[in-house]
């Protein structure tokens, strides 16, 4: 009777120990939580979330409030133990240009051990202009990708060296795609890392938005195009 | 009843011969305990129960010497009341359930872990960041001789999770025929949520009555869930009639006027020093 007595006591002081641990050391259950107590102690938001993406253990959200819109990093610990990390707020939806960019890089490693280490990219922004009807961004190993607007055109990631099929699709599509092979790493297969692309409507505004990664060190990307619809360049960065 | 001696030595030589021979060395408690021991499946309490029935089998084996039994006696008949050490070793092993017993073990060792590890992560450094706050003061870096007036405020705001408490304002005159100097406001913050984690925050923007805008400059900042912080504006005349303070952010507003005390004209730092009370005039 005593031993299960003590018992008792003892998941009652791991508990209570473990609800300090939550508290004092600013974590949260959930990735959810973790965000919106970040806005919400940074006097910002709540924001509509356009788009949310895993890099390693890092969860990044991308939202947009009132004319602005901004980038919120997560990063979990353990399994219901996440905290807030960097984030960029109110950034300016800058109208008196057709889009505005926003740019991101993230390393990690896959695999319990570290592994292969990868670079997360992000690519966002709002689509100010109505006349912007595609965009495309050029991987930092030359893989094109492309969004038409109010459509999600391309999603997921190719396998075992093969090109995956949106990837052939946006080569025709983009002008420099002939040296989509040609990269800086010519032995590094791109096609094997997962890359998507959406265009996602909010509060009347269109955001854009890639993620794709590549090798660790390299540049964001190669450039970010914006087209209307006879493919006249409206914007490049 | 008194174990019968020559029984006791029959048994004792049958069981010497199935026994092994550093098993022989044993004295008959030892033996004893061994064979109630082994039916008690939960290792790690079986120093623990062998203590307390050696402490048993002591405590009899006194009551027999005292009555005048040999040693050899007392032992034997002290472990005779013992009763048959299989089924004592069976009800041992009931009470000191294996499954139990692990459970007890694996939560000793995370409370353990759990309270080492909060007071040692968690506890001391937060214990020493409030210390730290207490101790240090935002009022630290004005130099007190050259304050011309300072006014209690007590206007609290909340923003969010977060109440703002603006407690005074103090006017530290630069150079003694300077029409302009820096004012401090004291300010505290604290967040009404639980949990501590959380950003830094800036009190806003800082007009005189006039509209004029003043900038901070070499303020003060405790960090930590409850903050006492001084946000000294430069170049603030000091013949201004209110502060303003203007927070609008992100659909978040708040705005505080502070009347000021107005120092009689041609004041000096220096006379406040002579004569010893605020607003003194020359």
């Amino acid at each position: 009777m005593k031993r299960k007595k003590d018992i008792v006591r003892n998941i009652l002081i791991a508990a209570v120990m473990l609800f300090f641990v939550y508290i004092l050391g600013g974590f949260f259950p959930t990735a959810m939580d973790a965000f919106h107590t970040s806005e919400r102690s940074s006097h910002y938001g709540p924001s509509n979330i356009l788009c949310t993406v895993d890099v390693g253990n890092t969860r990044h959200f991308f939202g947009s409030f009132k004319q602005t819109y901004s980038h919120s990093e997560t990063r979990r610990l353990l399994p219901f133990m996440w905290r807030f990390g960097d984030q960029s707020l109110a950034m300016e939806r800058g109208a008196d240009r057709p889009m505005e960019r926003y740019a991101d890089k993230q390393r990690f490693g896959t695999g319990w051990f570290g592994g292969e280490s990868r670079q997360g990219n992000f690519v966002f922004g709002p689509i100010n202009s109505p006349d912007v009807a595609s965009i495309e961004v050029k991987t930092p190993e030359g893989v094109v990708l492309r969004c038409e607007r109010g459509d999600y055109i391309l999603s997921g990631s190719g396998s075992n060296g093969e090109k995956s099929d949106q990837s052939d699709e946006t080569a025709g599509l983009d002008a420099d795609s002939s040296n989509k092979n040609d990269t800086e790493f010519p032995q590094f297969r791109a096609d094997d890392f997962k890359h998507e692309g959406k265009i996602v409507r909010s509060g009347g505004t269109d955001f854009y938005f890639f993620y794709f990664e590549s090798r660790e060190n390299l540049n964001y990307h190669q450039y970010l195009k914006a087209f209307d619809e006879e493919g006249k360049l409206l914007y490049q960065y | 009843m008194k174990p019968n001696k020559k029984n006791r030595s029959v048994d004792t030589t049958l069981e010497e011969q199935d026994t092994p021979l550093e098993e022989r060395d044993m004295t008959l408690e030892e033996r004893f305990l061994e064979e109630v021991l082994t039916r008690v499946r939960f290792a790690y309490d079986r120093a623990k129960i062998r203590e307390e029935l050696r402490g048993h089998i002591e405590d009899r084996m006194d009551y027999f010497l005292e009555t005048g039994e040999t040693e050899e006696d007392a032992e034997a008949m002290a472990i005779a009341r013992m009763g048959n050490p299989e089924e004592l070793g069976n009800e041992l092993n009931r009470e000191h359930s294996p499954l139990l017993g692990w459970i007890w073990y694996v939560s000793q060792i995370a409370a353990v872990l759990c309270v080492t590890a909060v007071t040692v992560l968690y506890l001391l450094p937060a214990g020493s960041g409030l210390v730290s706050t207490l101790l240090s003061s935002p009022y630290e870096g004005i130099d007190r001789e050259n304050v011309i007036y300072e006014r209690e405020v007590g206007k609290t705001v909340q923003i969010d999770d977060r109440v703002v408490i603006i407690e005074e304002v103090l006017f530290e005159q630069g150079k003694p025929d300077s029409e302009a100097g820096r004012l401090h406001v004291i300010w505290r913050s604290y967040e009404k949520r639980l949990n501590t984690a959380g950003w830094s925050f800036n009190l806003g923007d800082f007009f005189d009555d006039k509209g004029n805008e003043y900038y901070e400059r070499g303020g003060y900042r405790r960090a930590g869930r409850f903050s006492r912080c001084r946000s000294s504006l430069i170049e603030f005349p000091r013949n201004a009639d209110a502060l303003v303070i203007d927070y609008d952010n992100n659909g978040r507003e708040f705005h505080i006027e502070v009347p000021l005390e107005i120092p009689q004209k041609g004041f000096a730092a220096g006379a406040y020093k002579e004569n010893g009370e605020k607003g003194a005039a020359q």
